[in-house]
């Protein structure tokens, strides 16, 4: 692809009625980087993500992915609501039809960005490998008749399909819990299957959400290690929110920084640390002081 | 029956007492009151029976669970909390004998039994078709659905009225019942897959009574509550009746006499083969994508659109796979039958196949076949105690819901042997 930045997000807003949890976040995700998303709590983190993975509809601004080869607009594939030119051109009218009745965030992920969630969201009575050939969904042979008769290339398409679980099994160190149900794996072990199970996906942003979250010291350097494989040997961009400032200042090559809605600083992990408005956000600033660049 | 052992009379005496008590408030005013035209007898003695049955049988009870035997018993049934388990790769069951063994005599059968019983396996065999059909929908994909009866009378009222109207018969209205209810299912299905949980019983519990209401009411079209009758399947277009108005009948082609227990003969070897091909799809289903994307929308729908997931149509293929085998249940119900009307389709019918599934296991193949068996065969064994049947049912609900919430046959996995693994 040509185009520098994978994600461009533009003067996004959202607002829960009268609550602007979200007012002008601009910034824009380099393909192949490691991007952190920080901010205090409530500062509208996870709001942006679930813009960008297309859970809520966002309120105003733009959202332009450019993945698996195209542009996607991922406030359009959600369903927009009709405008009066719609009803002028039909072209129009039948694509915004299309996307209200069939839209929705999974049009975000074939678009090639796929989510981890802070609260772990595993398929937790299915097994480990299972976990991992729902997300190749897509992927596999679907049609019911081959499946029904097994045919030869149904067999191949299912071994495919266990070939990448048991591969990303192995990157994220999983293997010997393969025929365990996702319900019974450690705290730990939940967080690492539910990374591969955003990479089995074959996105080329994986956006998580708090990946490094009620893990011991051990085990964030193993994550550290891990996303920066992600990145090196599987070309995707990673963005994460993170709370772990040692993790995020090791690993991001840029830091997006959120406060009650609104960018308040962007740039390189030493800029940032320095910056004063992140300091005063972070550690709150006396309310005289004032506080300038 | 000492200290030694550990028996504690104090306590056990305590329980009988209590559930003692508990009998003579439950049994006192149903079995102790009779009701004698406009007055009414009163019959101690058929009480203190039943109280003092209770009462001893709740001591003996109370003693046996003391002893060493009794806590192993309580032991194994407490561990209520028993999931899904994953079986090694490779896992071979030892019961594989038993599949040819039930092939082998569910071909016997109707050779074998007498008419009534054969009568009673064909309903079983029907409640079957009703409960895998149920099960995808709740137990795979977790849509509880309460109007699950409306495919039934779809495929019922498709047989008869497709028959009166259209004049097709058994063979080609199966087909095309199946499709009607699978139509049916994707049209309920379209406006209410946005909402799940409470909110979607509630509406397909509507459905259920709609379907039912519009057969009452229509009534030029379905006669209302007078019912319909339906066609006998023919055996290569050789009829089962006496006689017949036009071609020969079954039993003067092949020189034999009249023997009204031929057309079920017949009923249920079609029947006994849908069933095996539906268990095998089932089988299959299970393991193929779609069946997977099931489960996974039954254990988080959020998480299965982040990994592009399309919920609504992964939910209306549940509905409609569901739906068509309700619709193929519907047809031999009505063939058996040779009549329907609007009053086999009540809720109480959904709340059994509801049932069924529970009992069997949501998302077990085997569970939901011994349930329907059980739900449907025990109620014509034990004819002589009809009353009490929905007493009976009752209890047997609670008895399960207590000691095995997950249903009687526990919900296996297949493993998958360890292999080298590819990126792409």
């Amino acid at each position: 692809m040509s185009q520098e930045n994978i994600l461009t997000v533009e003067n996004l807003a959202m607002h829960f009625g009268g609550i602007k949890a979200l007012n002008d976040v601009t910034f824009d995700i380099k393909r192949g980087s490691v991007s952190a998303l920080i901010g205090p709590n409530g500062a509208g983190k996870t709001t942006v993500f679930n813009c960008l993975t297309g859970f809520y509809k966002a309120t105003g601004g733009s959202i332009m992915l450019s993945a698996c080869g195209k542009e996607t607009s991922i406030i359009k594939v959600l369903g927009e609501p009709f405008k009066w030119t719609d009803f002028i051109s039909p072209v129009a009218f039948f694509g915004r039809l299309k996307y209200k009745m069939f839209g929705g965030s999974h049009l975000v992920n074939r678009a090639g960005l796929s989510r981890t969630f802070q609260n772990i969201r595993l398929f937790k009575e299915m097994s480990v490998v299972e976990n991992l050939l729902v997300a190749q969904h897509t992927r596999v042979n679907r049609s019911l008749i081959a499946g029904i008769l097994n045919t030869k290339a149904y067999r191949q398409s299912e071994s495919d399909a266990l070939e990448r679980a048991f591969y990303w099994l192995g990157v994220v160190d999983l293997v010997d819990s393969a025929n365990r149900l996702a319900g019974e794996l450690s705290y730990g072990q939940q967080r690492r299957l539910e990374i591969a199970r955003a990479m089995c996906t074959n996105p080329e942003i994986v956006c998580l959400d708090e990946p490094a979250a009620g893990l011991n010291p051990s085990e964030t350097e193993a994550l550290t290690k891990m996303i920066r494989v992600l990145r090196d040997e599987h070309n995707a961009t990673v963005l994460l929110i993170e709370h772990d400032m040692g993790m995020v200042m090791d690993i991001s090559d840029y830091i997006v920084v959120l406060d009650h809605g609104v960018v308040i600083a962007k740039g390189g992990p030493d800029a940032i640390k320095n910056d004063p408005k992140v300091v005063a956000a972070y550690l709150g600033a006396e309310e005289d002081e004032e506080v300038t660049l | 029956m000492s200290q030694a052992i550990g028996i504690d009379l104090k306590k056990s005496s305590v329980d009988a007492l209590i559930a003692g008590l508990l009998a003579l408030i439950l049994f006192g005013p149903i079995v102790g009151v009779l009701l004698d035209g406009y007055g009414f007898k009163t019959e101690f003695d058929r009480v203190a029976w039943i109280v003092a049955i209770v009462a001893f049988g709740r001591f003996m009870l109370s003693c046996f669970l003391q002893t060493e035997k009794g806590i192993a018993l309580v032991h194994r049934f407490a561990r209520s909390d028993d999931g899904a388990i994953v079986l090694p790769p490779g896992h071979k069951s030892k019961m594989v004998w038993v599949i040819p063994l039930v092939i082998v005599i569910g071909l016997l059968v109707p050779f074998i039994a007498s008419k009534y019983v054969l009568t009673v396996v064909i309903l079983g065999l029907i409640y079957v078709l009703l409960g895998l059909g149920l099960n995808i929908v709740v137990g795979l994909a977790g849509l509880l659905d309460l109007g699950f009866v409306g495919f039934y009378a779809i495929g019922a009222y498709g047989l008869a009225l497709g028959y009166e109207n259209l004049g097709l018969g058994f063979w080609s209205m199966l087909p095309i019942a199946a499709i009607m209810a699978a139509v049916a299912g994707a049209i309920l299905g379209f406006p209410v897959l946005r909402m799940h949980g409470d909110y979607l019983a509630i509406v397909t519990l509507g459905f259920g009574e709609i379907i039912r209401l519009v057969l009452i009411n229509w009534s030029s079209f379905t006669h209302g509550p007078n019912g319909v009758s339906a066609p006998l399947p023919t055996f290569f277009g050789l009829e089962f009746k006496r006689r017949s108005s036009d071609g020969q009948t079954f039993h003067e082609f092949f020189n034999l006499p009249y023997d009204s227990g031929y057309k079920y003969m017949f009923i249920y070897l079609i029947l006994f083969l849908v069933v095996l091909a539906v268990l095998f799809i089932k089988h299959r289903l299970v393991k193929m994508p779609i069946g997977r994307a099931w489960e996974a929308l039954r254990e988080d729908e959020i998480a299965c659109r982040s990994l592009g997931l399309n919920h609504v149509l992964v939910k209306l293929s549940a509905f409609t796979i569901g739906a068509s085998t309700g619709g193929l249940a519907g047809v031999f119900f009505a063939t058996y039958q040779g009549f329907v009307n609007p009053s086999s389709f009540t809720f109480f019918e959904s709340a059994l196949i509801l049932a069924i599934v529970v009992l069997g296991g949501m998302g077990s193949t085997l569970g939901v076949v011994i349930a329907a068996f059980c739900l449907t065969v025990l109620p014509e064994i034990l004819r002589e105690f009809a009353e009490y049947r929905v007493l009976m049912f009752g209890i047997l609900m609670v008895v399960m819901m207590v000691w095995k919430p997950r249903g009687i046959v526990r919900v296996t996995r297949t493993g998958f042997a360890s292999r080298k693994g590819a990126s792409k």
